[in-house]
């Protein structure tokens, strides 16, 4: 948004208001052009994209429409019967397995609070590194960024696989996959979010004498650490999420169970234990939204 | 604050002088409604501020134009942007809020600008500008909101002396041209002596001297800052 001097030097301060209002508006007119293009470029090439992936993707809207029964008698299946006049006993029928549900579903939540911690941990020292401000080295920030791209664009359901392979079926698999991935998607938003930070208060800190380490604990944490740990929480809710899938390859959890009930048409468990999963993701956003009030502090909001 | 009664009069240039913490920025804040008064009555022309809801405390924050220590620019946006923010309670106000300034508030905000001596910065990013400059800014925000009272917090407590001058010196000259009351805390009695008309005394919360600046002599400046120490840090 901001013209450069080479494309307009300052009015001589005895010009007069008329003169430098023309000056103005001249500079500004080539601004608005300049942005009108660059929306306009941006803004056909995306069109062209949706455009594109609609076709590739095969998203076809008669086809969606034509199936949609379909779609809704798959989902009539998952609702059990229930009345009132016997509902503790349905509602015994429909969760039968719950026990065992509930000590999967436990799992499943351990593995997502292990593997957010060990991926948060590994993503916060490497997200200094390829923050682009922040980085010691160039180089540095080039290896650091391509790790953490390589991390993540692996899906966690194959980094599962390898690892179900390589150690066996059980949730270690899972916490292995889950961390790697979320090292990779966490560390990219840390380091986002370190390349806006405050570069004065960094400066207080370097110029002080402390090394590139003590600078980042000093200086650039206590900036970024309400949003890391908002995207920390954020990863939790969304590895309680994947971990339920990880147990389709045998990778611990509760998906073992939601993968057998859905393979075998128990359509009633698979909503049953649906619905246990969004009571704990629920939970999960509850009690973290409950611990970022309380870190940042309730006076520390800024008001509008 | 604490049974602190002045009236100020249409047109005044106005300095609010006292010891860090003795009130001077709440008072300034209240006026302008930032800060609730716990008790008490602010009136102008006879209205009760503090009793403005909605519209009516928008269109009085309009009014009373704020000018802050730190300037309180939007760093992210162009000067002419952050200039014609002043212009966001001047209707129509729907188009505003979603980016579509008029040719209108384009003007008046390059006017501004030019009084100030920066229009040539009006399409860099506001972060681009120095301290001096930026303030400056945010005087011209003030002014296109075509305010009664100009409320300036400390505007050169984070300046250094040149631009100290041009500051306050806008200040004067809007004052002295448009005939814009100006309120203004500071920390320096001899900016007070040189540019100010009057000056408000305040100290722990409650006001110890309101007169003329040619009465502003060692006695008072004794009693509103309390010692001699603190005297000595002022002057």
């Amino acid at each position: 948004m901001s013209v450069r001097d080479e494309h307009w030097t300052a009015p001589a301060q005895e010009l007069s208001l008329a003169r430098r209002k023309q000056i103005f508006a001249e500079a500004y007119r080539r601004e608005r052009l300049r942005t009108w293009r660059i929306w306009l470029v941006g803004g056909g090439v995306f069109v062209v994209m949706v455009i594109a992936a609609a076709d590739i993707g095969e998203v076809d809207l008669v086809h969606l429409w034509d199936r949609l029964p379909r779609f809704r008698s798959y989902f009539g299946r998952m609702v059990p019967d229930i009345s009132l006049e016997s509902l503790w006993p349905d509602l015994q029928r429909w969760f039968r397995r719950g026990w065992v549900w509930l000590r999967a579903l436990w799992e499943t939540v351990l593995i997502a609070l292990y593997a957010t911690s060990f991926g948060c941990i590994a993503a916060y020292f490497v997200s200094f590194l390829a923050a682009d401000n922040l980085s010691p080295h160039p180089a540095v920030r080039f290896v650091a960024r391509r790790t953490l791209e390589f991390a993540r664009t692996i899906p966690e359901l194959v980094y599962a696989i390898i690892f179900v392979f390589s150690f066996g079926i059980g949730p270690l698999a899972g916490v292995l996959a889950l961390a790697l991935h979320s090292f990779g998607a966490v560390g990219k938003l840390f380091a986002d979010v370190a390349e806006n930070c405050d570069r004065e208060q960094i400066r207080g800190v370097r110029a002080t004498g402390a090394n590139w380490m003590q600078t980042m604990i000093y200086g650039a944490t206590p900036q970024l650490g309400p949003d890391f740990l908002s995207y920390g929480l954020y990863r939790l809710e969304i590895n309680v999420r994947a971990a339920s899938v990880l147990g389709f390859v045998g990778a611990g959890g509760i998906g073992q169970e939601l993968y057998n009930a859905i393979k075998t048409f128990r359509l009633t468990d698979a909503s049953a234990i649906s619905l246990m999963l969004i009571a704990a993701v629920i939970a999960v956003d509850m009690l973290s939204s409950w611990l970022r009030g309380r870190v940042i502090g309730k006076g520390r909001l800024s008001e509008a | 604050m604490d049974r602190v009664s002045a009236a100020v009069g249409s047109g005044e240039m106005v300095a609010v002088i006292g010891r860090s913490g003795a009130g001077k920025s709440t008072l300034l804040n209240m006026i302008n409604r930032l800060i609730e008064p716990t008790s008490g009555h602010i009136l102008a022309d006879g209205r009760d501020i503090c009793r403005f809801r909605g519209a009516e405390l928008r269109a009085w924050r309009r009014e009373t134009a704020m000018v802050f220590q730190k300037f309180n620019l939007v760093q992210r946006l162009s000067v002419l942007t952050n200039v014609m923010t002043g212009r966001l309670n001047h209707p129509p106000v729907l188009p505003k809020s979603f980016g579509m300034f008029f040719e209108a508030d384009r003007i008046a905000a390059i006017e501004a600008l030019a009084l100030l001596d920066l229009d040539s910065h009006a399409l860099k990013r506001a972060d681009e500008l120095s301290g001096g400059q930026q303030q400056r800014v945010a005087i011209a925000r003030a002014l296109v909101q075509e305010p009664k009272i100009i409320l300036a917090d400390e505007p050169v407590a984070s300046l250094d002396p040149l631009s100290t001058q041009a500051v306050m010196d806008a200040l004067r000259r809007i004052n002295a041209d448009r005939g814009i009351t100006v309120i203004c805390n500071l920390h320096s009695v001899a900016l007070t002596r040189q540019y100010c008309d009057r000056v408000i005394g305040i100290s722990r919360g409650r006001l110890v001297f309101d007169g003329p600046v040619d009465q502003l002599d060692d006695a008072a400046l004794l009693r509103i800052y309390g010692s001699h120490t603190a005297l000595e840090e002022a002057t």
